[in-house]
């Protein structure tokens, strides 16, 4: 009887050790860990790329947004009525400088992203780049930007809400480039000709009128084709005649103020 | 494995834990902020722009 009393607390202490010290790890096991961590490791990027990106990416066009208050200051041609290149953008697509900044009101009464120059790692940062075939604002010829549809803030998520007829302005030192949305098409990656001088004739070789073209990536999470936007050139506000009353509403104030 | 890691680590369970939680905010850090931007220049999922040379 005593024998039992003894060998209890024996197999009590060697289950708490097992407890503490677990099995060597087996081949198999190792393997099906292995796999589980590489689930999680996908599962992360899509983290990554749909909010982890846009994080960064919004912070960094905020700064951009700071950083043209005080270059349009220096950058105001008083006077300039609309006629001819707007002086305040680079003749040459050179640096990712931002010089401008898009609204779109039918992607909201906020919507406003800094352009700059470049479509390569430029664009990742919530801002439209602008394509190195692309003429300045006032100029024939059509002036191309290439923006992220659902990573780096996805400045065009929206693109496939637009309608004909829909203004976007594009705002320099100087004003605001008024556009009107003329086509939204689907195009695949190759078909550059959305690109052209004339982007909707594309038979025509010199440039005639003033477009403005957004691509953007289709459908979304995918990169098997583009959406495109083609917009003509209406009018030509400026500066001093203050922000159109459409967009009032998303124009930073201190980018409001004549020099 | 991971049972047999986490029997590695020195201390009491509490501290383990910490080691974990520690490791693992490390991990998810240098995925974002340098694997995954480099995984994406491959351009797998996000392309806006047209294929021009």
């Amino acid at each position: 009887m005593s024998h039992t009393g003894s060998r209890l607390p024996t197999r009590r202490r060697r289950r708490a050790t097992e407890k503490r010290r677990p099995p060597r790890p087996t081949f198999l096991g190792v393997t099906g860990e292995l796999l589980i961590t590489a689930g999680l490791f996908v599962l992360l990027f899509v983290v990554w790329e749909l909010y982890w990106t846009n994080l960064g990416a919004n912070r960094e066009a905020q700064a951009h947004r700071d950083a043209m208050a005080d270059t349009f200051e220096a950058q105001h041609e008083a006077g300039f009525d609309g006629s001819g290149p707007d002086p305040s953008v680079p003749d040459e697509v050179t640096t990712g400088d931002p010089w401008g900044m898009l609204y779109v009101p039918r992607f909201g009464p906020d919507y406003s992203v800094p352009v700059l120059d470049g479509t390569g790692d430029e664009i990742d940062s919530a801002v439209l780049g602008r394509y190195e075939s692309s003429p300045r604002p006032g100029e024939d010829g059509n002036l191309a930007l290439a923006g992220h549809r659902q990573t780096y803030g996805a400045v065009l998520w929206d693109m496939d809400q637009l309608q004909d007829g829909d203004r976007m302005y594009l705002q320099t030192a100087n004003g605001w480039w008024v556009y009107e949305t003329r086509q939204v098409h689907i195009v695949q990656p190759t078909d550059v000709e959305v690109l052209a001088p004339k982007p909707m004739d594309p038979t025509a070789t010199e440039p005639e009128g003033q477009w403005l073209t957004l691509t953007t990536c289709h459908p979304p999470y995918t990169v098997l084709e583009r959406m495109i936007t083609h917009a003509e050139l209406v009018e030509f506000v400026p500066l001093g005649d203050g922000a159109p009353d459409e967009i009032a509403g998303a124009v930073p104030d201190q980018l409001f103020e004549e020099a | 494995m991971y049972a047999w890691l986490f029997h590695l680590l020195p201390g009491p369970t509490w501290f383990r834990w910490i080691l974990t939680l520690v490791g693992l905010a490390a991990v998810v850090f240098v995925l974002m902020e340098y694997v995954y931007p480099w995984v994406a220049e491959f351009g797998f999922f996000s392309d806006a722009t047209m294929d021009v040379d």
